[in-house]
């Protein structure tokens, strides 16, 4: 009785014709198409993302390794390169030059505000640099 | 342009040539529409669940092994796609109650005998689909509509042969339920 076979003559057969059906509508293929060549496009900028991420990452994983490196490995002598860079670090003796800016200003501002202003602009044209570097691509 | 078969097609969308995919788009677009629309009854729903199905073809085409016609492969995402959409939907289609038992009159007075006839016979059956289950809905369109061999739906339901007939028996039987009693009300109607 479950046989599909049998159903070859059943009432439904007289209510549903093959030939009957729902046709999609019209555009339907040139807006899949949009649809499709939009994921693409998305897609590609996904990659071209994805690969320019990993130049800071690699980058950042080098230099952290360098840093644990350089900590870590030993030098010629007893101590470590890293505690020796360091112990250098702390006797350097020097002093930042003091900038009059009086002739050029009415009023006097602090000393290292000046350094902060400079630091900034050449913290500026660093980041200029590297964006410049990185959106090569576009 | 001839069609030169969905393979041919499949190769050159996987090397990199997009805009062939639109001749697949369009040789399998009416069927898989017509298998949404049978599931879900609405039109815009319907072509909202073959886009995504056609979609998610187009992204996973190079998973596509070749045992399988890629019709089957495509109708199995459709299947599957619309049955999700209609049980993740929070309210059903706004189907009818009841059949209008004057709809054959109406049809009379607008159309000629044998239109009226097939107009009225494709509600009834438009119908009593909204009125079983998304499964069996499924089941019916794929082999009446499509008539598909019961290895390929199966493949495409992913029901076991055994079980689809199973199946296939009860839906056949509940659409009948329903087309009679409107048959019935039909003749009351009338009398």
């Amino acid at each position: 009785m479950n046989d599909p076979k049998k159903f070859d003559e059943d009432l439904l057969r007289k209510y549903i014709s093959p030939e009957r059906i729902e046709k999609a509508p019209e555009g339907f293929t040139a807006r899949i198409m949009t649809q499709i060549r939009t994921d693409t496009r998305r897609a590609e900028v996904h990659g071209r993302f994805s690969r320019k991420s990993l130049v800071p990452l690699v980058s950042a994983v080098i230099t952290f390794t360098l840093i644990i490196a350089t900590v870590l490995l030993p030098g010629n002598g007893n101590d470590s390169a890293g505690l020796k860079f360091f112990s250098f670090i702390r006797n350097i003796d020097f002093s930042l030059p003091p900038i009059d800016l009086t002739p050029v200003l009415d009023y006097n501002i602090p000393g290292w505000l000046t350094y902060v202003f400079i630091s900034i602009l050449i913290l500026s044209l660093f980041d200029r640099l590297l964006s410049g570097f990185f959106h090569r691509e576009k | 342009m001839d069609y030169k078969g969905d393979i041919f097609y499949i190769d050159q969308v996987t090397a990199g040539k997009v805009n062939l995919f639109s001749f697949l788009v369009d040789r399998h677009k009416d069927n898989t529409y017509n298998l949404a629309f049978r599931i879900c009854g609405s039109h815009e729903e319907a072509e909202e669940i073959t886009q995504d199905a056609f979609l998610k073809a187009f992204r996973s085409l190079k998973s596509f092994r070749k045992k399988s016609s890629f019709g089957t492969w495509l109708y199995r995402i459709v299947y599957n796609t619309a049955i999700s959409f209609v049980r993740s939907r929070k309210q059903g289609v706004l189907a009818l109650e009841d059949f209008p038992a004057d709809f054959a009159d109406f049809l009379a007075e607008n159309l000629n005998e044998e239109e009226a006839e097939n107009e009225y016979r494709n509600s009834l059956i438009n119908f009593a689909l909204q009125k079983i289950s998304e499964d069996e809905r499924g089941l019916i369109t794929l082999y009446y509509y499509d008539e598909l061999s019961s290895e390929e739906i199966s493949e495409i339901t992913g029901i076991s042969k055994s079980n689809f007939k199973v199946k296939l028996f009860r839906a056949r039987q509940h659409m009948i339920q329903i087309i009679e009693k409107e048959e019935k009300k039909k003749m009351i109607y009338h009398e």
